[in-house]
């Protein structure tokens, strides 16, 4: 009997040793705890802060002031891990000065959260074991100061600016009012969302902007997305981006695998490969181009240096100057004035309605021109093409010169009375097919 | 010298052995005896047996404990994978390994060497690379984290995409190539 109970009572004892370490072991020591740092500093004052996998929300105001409160929550694994922490936050000194100010709150030189460990080596300081850690920051800097904002893994909130911004980013999420001043952005896996903005320069990857109105943007980037208003001068060399985009000035364009999207544009430059360009209004074109698909409703002149492969949908074209083509299909609703295409290769040119047309003049290779013209349009026809297919009417033409020689054609005509400065077609090459509807 | 109790039973040899032993009573006692003490000792060895087991579950946990205390510490420099975090996620990454290899293996028949974009499309994965080692470490120090994981997806899915226009690229040449010696 006495030895029963002696086992009882060791079994008890036995029990509540492991339910109390273990208790122990799952709950550590808490710290919820706001540690507040506040240092002058003039208006202009050069501000960078290095934010890290903590959130926050940045005020702007009219003091000569910077605060910072950080928040933490955290449950550290014994009351001498958290006596040390609390210890050593509210020991930092950040490096201050009116004209200057710096804050880090990566204050670990090298943390561990993986599931077997959870540590913590504070810079300078000792290593402490945590069950979890969570930060949030809120600051309140001048508006007009100059922002070096360095960030990773946060989500970011910061109120109107008008100094200059520079943002150094990494798998954030920023939502700001207005930035009242340039701004130079280098982003990785970002989202960030602005009411306006100035003039932008931004290095761009796999990051979403979306804006209002713009200043103008000189940027580089690689699976992004920007969604902006009206904007002034665009530079823009992307890789597989899609831009959006109201009026704008000029633009040059600089992509491969893209998508282009704008209202209203000044003069463009393209240089394209597996591009999609829509714009609607536009005043000169300058493209260069390969496995392109673009759709523009008015052009004053689209002037082609290059274009391999490309597919254009065009409403309305002033003057359409092709220097080089190859397997290309042209789709025009309505040319003004004039067509040249100077070396083309198995292209096919379909144009519904013709305007006050001045010259036409096609070259190349398995060349298939369409093209409709006014009934009553006088114009100088001159062909010298080999296999040629002219589907044209000769009756109402005053044929001067036509040559057959085996396979090989050579014609002078004129439709109409000869005059200066007259309509002129011209047509040669190879296996050049040309059909001319009058309607 | 004979003793007192030579003399005593000397005396009394006529009294000594009138009655005959009940050895049935008496082996019925010892049988008795024997199961009731082997009952008891069943009962103490079964005690015994518990605690030692006791004894070696306390000490396997606590040995466990400390070795995974100091192993955890001496583990600081060793990098996390998904599988760590989860084993549904490391599943998935290997899913997208799969994958990854099969285009590869695919990708590794071209011989488009000299072709620009294909070079420039090769140079991109290489990149890619270097994001999944940058996003892996950071992982190993936040733990969990929803958007550090979602960004080693995307390195694979890029990585799926862009051996997709390397192979989209290299029939494109192919089929211009016999394009062209078609016109010509």
């Amino acid at each position: 009997m006495k030895q029963k109970i002696t086992y009882f009572f060791s079994i008890i004892a036995i029990c509540s040793i492991l339910a109390t370490s273990a208790a122990g072991y799952g709950q550590g020591k808490n710290i919820e705890k706001t540690y507040r740092w506040t240092y002058n500093a003039n208006q202009h004052v050069s501000f960078t802060f290095n934010n890290y996998d903590c959130n926050l929300t940045i005020h702007t105001w009219d003091k000569p002031q910077i605060e910072y409160a950080l928040s933490v929550d955290a449950t550290l694994k014994t009351e001498e891990d958290a006596g040390r922490l609390d210890q050593y936050l509210e020991g930092i000194e950040f490096s201050h000065a009116s004209e200057g100010v710096r804050f880090d709150n990566r204050f670990w030189s090298n943390r561990v959260s993986s599931p077997l460990k959870k540590t913590m080596t504070l810079k300078g300081g000792k290593t402490i074991r945590f069950v979890e850690f969570n930060m949030e920051g809120e600051m309140w800097i001048p508006e007009s100061c100059i922002l070096y904002l360095n960030s990773k893994y946060s989500e970011i909130e910061i109120e109107d600016l008008s100094g200059a911004v520079y943002l150094d980013l990494y798998n954030d999420k920023i939502y700001g009012s207005d930035v009242n001043s340039d701004m130079k952005i280098t982003a990785k896996y970002c989202t960030l969302e602005f009411e306006k903005m100035k003039d932008i320069e931004a290095d761009l990857y796999n990051t979403d902007i979306e804006t209002g109105d713009i200043g103008n943007l000189d940027i580089i980037s690689k699976y992004s997305t920007l969604e902006m208003g009206n904007a002034g001068r665009l530079q823009i060399d992307a890789y597989n981006d899609k831009y959006t985009f109201g009026n704008t000035g000029n633009i040059r364009f600089t992509d491969k695998y893209s998508d282009l999207n704008v209202l209203n544009a000044g003069d463009v430059e393209l240089n394209c490969y597996n591009s999609i360009v829509n714009i609607s209004k536009v005043q000169d074109v300058d493209l260069t181009s390969k496995y392109g698909k673009y759709e523009m409703n008015k052009i004053n002149k689209l002037n082609i240096t290059t274009a391999y492969n490309d597919n254009f949908k065009i409403e309305e074209v002033g003057d359409l100057v092709i220097n080089e083509s190859k397997y290309s299909i042209f789709k025009l609703e309505h040319l003004e004035h004039s067509l040249l295409l100077k070396d083309g290769y198995s292209d096919k040119l379909q144009i519904e309605q013709t305007g006050a047309l001045k010259e036409v003049n096609i070259n190349g290779k398995y060349v298939d021109l369409q093209m409709a013209i006014g009934k009553s349009l006088n114009y100088k026809f001159n062909a010298s093409v080999k296999y040629g297919e002219l589907d044209i009417n000769e009756e109402a033409m005053n044929v001067k010169k036509k040559i057959q020689n085996g396979s090989e054609l050579e014609m002078e005509a004129i439709k109409g009375r000869e005059t200066d400065g007259m309509l002129s077609f011209f047509v040669n090459g190879y296996n050049m097919a040309v059909t001319l509807t009058e309607q | 010298m004979p003793t007192d109790l030579e003399k005593y039973l000397k005396d009394r040899r006529k009294e000594l052995d009138i009655e005959s032993p009940d050895d049935q009573l008496i082996w019925e006692g010892i049988r008795q005896g024997l199961q009731g003490s082997r009952s008891t000792s069943g009962k103490r060895r079964l005690w015994i047996r518990i605690r030692n087991m006791a004894a070696v579950i306390i000490i396997v946990v606590s040995v466990g404990y400390m070795i995974v205390d100091i192993i955890g510490d001496r583990k600081s420099t060793v990098k996390i994978t998904l599988s760590d975090i989860d084993q549904d996620l490391g599943a998935r990454e290997q899913e997208y390994r799969k994958l990854v290899n099969n285009k590869e293996q695919e990708v590794s028949s071209f011989n488009n060497t000299d072709n620009m974009i294909i070079t420039e499309l090769f140079e991109e994965i290489q990149k890619l690379d270097t994001i999944y080692d940058a996003t892996l470490k950071d992982l190993n120090e936040l733990g969990y984290n929803e958007q550090a994981i979602q960004t080693i997806f995307d390195t694979y899915e890029k990585k799926i995409y862009l051996l997709e226009l390397i192979i989209l690229e290299n029939n494109k040449i192919k089929n211009y190539e016999t394009e062209d010696n078609l016109f010509l």
